[in-house]
């Protein structure tokens, strides 16, 4: 049994780590202060083939396996968690389209998506269905050839710059008045309103959308699987995508622990540095422990979703719920270490802080991700 | 035309001073914890034959490292921003002394691959020693260009551009030649892409036995390393004191001439 990464992944987290150094560094505090979405820092990841990881080699990617992807949004949460989103959203985006899509609906929409010429978003949020995913109230009715699609979207990352979306929505039957849940994949154009919602706590620079769709036509072929198969491939993208949110979590605890070690050795008080006094130590410990802890559970559920083990599903909720308490406790404890610079802008403590409270959120909450687990140990009757 | 690059694994000179520690006991600095990376002015260098090769239909890149086994590394970095082929010289001895040894094992290696052209960085990160690439030109019997920008293909052989204080020089040379490249804006070493590096974890890494080893002779052992310290800084406080500025400035400069500051 080998618990380390193997060389090849080493080697992904290096190249990475030299790209975060040279463009992510020096941009990070700035995206989050102007809150604007880094055109140029997307075109880097373009470049580098990081936009293309979600995607089989077959449509441009670079094979779409998760721990690979995983490795990377750590080592750029590391720095800048509103940039490790932008390859975190396109894994998002377009997993329904990888996981229940035709081969003709792959060769349509994962190329440009793979290359970073077109962005994407998922649409699952409702203002009256979060959590409740059955609540959701858009709905579709087929017309000819078409669907005619109607509804609003909340909360959507991405949802104003995206070029391409998986949406969800009920279609009703017009003879029975039957609702099903089903996903269709959505080309931006007439029919589709776009609002930006403004004024987020954290992940500044990741915009978030509200979407109105009025009797917006869809054809009828960008229907994804059958209709009905909504709940079932929204959750399937869940249970892939809650392993980079986890990473994200990681990657912000990681890099608020790194801080507060740093910290913990230049800044004296009482003629020591602070890191002689226990109080401090056993923060840091304990910080360390949790972090450490949180990356082999992420590393093991994203194995697992790989090499498709029966209770992946768990895994990547396990991981999700744990590695995102972590980032929360680990980040305020930072802050902790550093004292008022921990409160100040001056240092990156506080913008993680406010970048880990969106990882219990989104998703699906810690309550939902314990709802999933609880229900892995009693069955589903509970 | 056959263009090498010669690279060097090195402690990393990013590493907080306060992580730099030596060895108890031993001239040579502690390596735990510490990462290797490739040597700042090496990565120009392969830049450098990067971008040339990409101006000349035909050329390929070898990059060459010379040490042991785990040395590898920056091979598999230099094959991750798509040098075609690979290169290790096999030396398992601590290289630090050994300029002149690696010298000439880079020049045998030159010999055993046919190069024309022959790229390295101007000093190796870690000892500063910039011996390699000039006995290795010596060895080789070739003509030099140190302090090299970048190269381009001219009308006639090759275009160097080389950095003086006000400006830059060109020269126009023939290969067979060496160039010695130091850091510049344009020889920034690119950053590899996802498939390349997966990529270059599997390729082929190729074992040169260098046996004309006459180079070799020419410098082993000259030079003896009689101690290594690390320099202990002191700060002290001294307030110059004066009636007025104009004595405060005379107090100053009195006191920096009996310092020998001035
Ligand atoms: C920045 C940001 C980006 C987002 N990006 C996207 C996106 O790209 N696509 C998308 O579709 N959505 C996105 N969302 C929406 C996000 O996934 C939802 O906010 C989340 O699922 C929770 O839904 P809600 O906000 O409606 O909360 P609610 O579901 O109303 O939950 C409120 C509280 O009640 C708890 N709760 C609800 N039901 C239960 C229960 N059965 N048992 C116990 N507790 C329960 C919740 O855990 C939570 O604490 C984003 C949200 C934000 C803030």
């Amino acid at each position: 049994m080998d618990f380390e990464l193997d060389k090849e992944l080493l080697f992904l987290k290096e190249m990475v780590r030299d790209l975060v150094q040279e463009k992510v560094v020096p941009r990070a505090a700035e995206i989050d202060r102007t809150d604007e979405f880094p055109w140029d820092i997307k075109e880097d990841l373009a470049e580098h083939e990081i936009l293309a990881m979600p995607f089989p080699e077959e449509y441009g990617g670079t094979g779409g396996k998760v721990l690979p992807m995983v490795i990377v949004v750590e080592e750029i949460a590391k720095v800048s968690c509103s940039v490790s989103m932008i390859p975190g959203a396109q894994c998002l985006g377009s997993a329904a389209i990888v996981l229940a899509g035709t081969k003709e609906q792959k060769q349509r929409f994962l190329p440009s998506l793979a290359s970073g010429e077109k962005l994407c978003a998922y649409a699952l949020t409702e203002p009256n269905a979060g959590s409740d995913v059955g609540g959701i109230q858009s709905f579709a009715v087929r017309e000819g050839n078409d669907y005619v699609l109607n509804g609003t979207k909340r909360f959507i990352s991405f949802g104003n710059i995206a070029d391409i979306l998986t949406v969800f929505a009920k279609v009703i039957d017009q003879n029975t008045g039957e609702k099903k849940l089903s996903c269709f994949v959505v080309e931006k154009g007439e029919g589709l309103v776009v609002r930006n919602l403004e004024h987020k706590m954290g992940v500044k620079g990741t915009p978030t959308a509200e979407l109105f769709f009025d009797n917006m036509r869809v054809p009828a072929e960008d229907l994804l699987g059958a209709e009905g198969d909504g709940f079932k491939i929204a959750m399937q993208v869940l249970d892939k995508t809650r392993a980079e949110v986890a990473a994200q979590a990681l990657g912000l605890a990681q890099g608020a622990l790194d801080v507060a070690v740093q910290y913990a050795r230049d800044r004296v008080q009482f003629g020591n540095p602070i890191g002689k006094f226990q109080a401090i130590q056993f923060k840091l410990a304990d910080m360390e422990m949790k972090t450490q802890a949180s990356r082999y559970l992420t590393y093991v559920a994203a194995d697992k979703y790989d090499r498709k083990a029966h209770d992946r599903g768990k895994y990547t909720a396990m991981a999700k719920a744990f590695t995102s308490d972590t980032a929360m406790e680990v980040t305020t404890e930072a802050i902790q270490v550093l004292g008022g610079y921990g409160y100040s802008e001056e240092y990156p403590v506080e913008r993680m802080f406010r970048d880990a409270k969106i990882q219990q959120i989104y998703e699906g909450t810690n309550e939902i991700q314990r709802i999933v687990i609880a229900r892995s140990l009693l069955g589903r009757g509970f | 035309m056959q263009i090498m690059v010669c690279l060097k694994k090195i402690l990393d000179p990013e590493v907080p001073p306060r992580d730099f520690r030596l060895k108890k006991g031993e001239m040579a600095p502690a390596t735990e914890g510490i990462p290797l990376v490739m040597s700042s002015f090496d990565q120009n260098a392969l830049e450098v034959g990067l971008q040339l090769r990409e101006k000349l239909a035909g050329a390929t890149v070898t990059a060459v490292t010379v040490g042991p086994e785990d040395s590898e590394d920056v091979l598999r970095k230099a094959l991750a921003v798509k040098a075609d082929r690979a290169v290790r010289v096999p030396l398992e001895q601590d290289s630090k002394l050994a300029g002149g040894i690696v010298a000439g094992l880079l020049a045998g290696a030159a010999k055993q691959l046919g190069a024309d052209l022959v790229i390295c960085g101007r000093q190796a990160g870690d000892w500063d020693g910039s011996q390699v690439g000039l006995i290795l030109t010596e060895a080789l019997g070739w003509p030099l260009v140190n302090l090299v920008m970048g190269i381009e293909p001219g009308s006639s052989g090759l275009v160097l551009r080389r950095e003086l204080d006000e400006g830059y020089e060109v020269i126009e040379g023939n290969s067979p030649l060496v160039a010695v490249v130091t850091n510049h804006e344009t020889n920034v070493l690119r950053i590899a892409k996802v498939k390349d590096t997966m990529a270059a974890m599997r390729k082929k890494i190729e074992l040169f036995d260098v046996v004309d080893s006459a180079a070799v002779e020419l410098q082993g052992g000259r030079i003896e390393l009689v101690s290594l310290e690390i320099p202990v800084k002191e700060a002290n406080c001294e307030m110059i004191t004066g009636e007025n500025g104009g004595e405060k400035a005379d107090n100053l400069v009195k006191r920096l001439l009996e310092l020998k500051v001035l």
